[in-house]
């Protein structure tokens, strides 16, 4: 019996039939808390989301292996990978397949593209840790993740969360420019613009008393009003 | 498995973190010395702990003496 529907599939808690993966329940993880914890078989062994303690990481799904978009968006996360370990940043891809269709759509991308996949990616068939991210939008697809990435800092915490639907790939400048802000914004404190990117100037927090208010004007900073000043660092 | 072959040999990423153990050392000498990603030294330290070619006291790994042998490719 399902143990959330109570209909009579006669499955057990690790069934993969149509009814018992629709009746998972599907987490929405949030963000500044811990992001869901996760142990997953991957093209690199079994691996737990604590194994990454220390390193920021970008957690990413894709809807399936040997798909259009998503092969290009491979190649282009492999081609970033340099800029991400500049940065001190793992990669870690996912999706409802298995290892061995990873593993040969790996192979089949660099024989191809002449570019190593150098990032594990997980098989969730069982669908845990997709459920557990909100990878699975129903109105989308039952059986296939959206395009989703989660930025997670060095203690686990989720950090930014970025949704794409299946026709749009992603942007990697966009990732690398995310995760330069919020490095950014840790080390110096401060809050970045919009269209910002590594050297233009940055946004000082507001004050919060009328007192700092009326300081503002005398602090040196890119003055535009008392709760919009810029600086450059 | 990700630290072991099919025919019993270590697998590189093995060898390499295994050989970082020279001395006994902590997750973070291991990723510096042997360059591997500190993620993929943690699992490996779980699986190599599991198979008993290492064991860990006070948060400093030590490779044992299966460990030796498996490195000097002498199988048990």
């Amino acid at each position: 019996m399902c143990k959330e529907c109570g209909c009579g599939c006669n499955c057990d808690e690790n069934c993969n039939c149509e009814c018992c993966q629709n009746c998972k329940p599907v987490g929405m993880p949030r963000l500044n808390e811990p992001a869901p914890d996760f142990e997953a078989v991957t093209t690199h062994g079994t691996l737990k989301l604590s194994d990454y303690e220390g390193n920021w990481l970008v957690l990413f799904s894709h809807p399936a292996d040997f798909t259009p978009v998503c092969t290009t968006e491979f190649v282009a996360f492999a081609e970033i990978y340099p800029e991400l370990q500049k940065r001190g940043v793992e990669l870690l891809g996912l999706s409802i397949d298995s290892v061995y269709a990873h593993i040969a759509w790996v192979r089949n991308i660099e024989e191809k593209f002449s570019i190593k996949i150098p990032f594990p990616v997980i098989a969730d068939l069982s669908q845990d840790v997709s459920r557990a991210y909100g990878m699975i939008m129903p109105g989308v697809s039952k059986t296939e993740t959206i395009r989703c990435v989660f930025v997670i800092d060095p203690k686990g915490i989720l950090r930014a969360m970025i949704y794409y639907p299946l026709t749009t790939g992603r942007n990697m400048q966009e990732i690398l420019r995310l995760i330069d802000s919020l490095q950014t914004s840790d080390k110096h404190g401060v809050a970045t613009p919009a269209n910002w990117k590594p050297g233009d100037k940055v946004i000082v927090p507001a004050p919060k008393t009328q007192e700092g208010a009326e300081e503002r004007l005398n602090e040196g900073f890119d003055y535009t009003d008392w709760y919009l000043c810029k600086k450059d660092l | 498995m990700a630290c072991v072959n099919a025919d019993g040999t270590l697998t590189p990423i093995a060898q390499k973190v295994l050989s970082a153990l020279e001395h006994p050392a902590s997750v973070t000498e291991i990723n510096q010395r042997s360059g591997v990603p500190l993620y993929r030294v943690r699992a490996s330290m779980r699986e190599l702990a599991d198979l008993g070619m290492l064991e860990e006291v006070s948060e400093l790994f030590y490779i044992t003496e299966k460990g030796k042998n498996h490195l000097a490719n002498k199988l048990p």
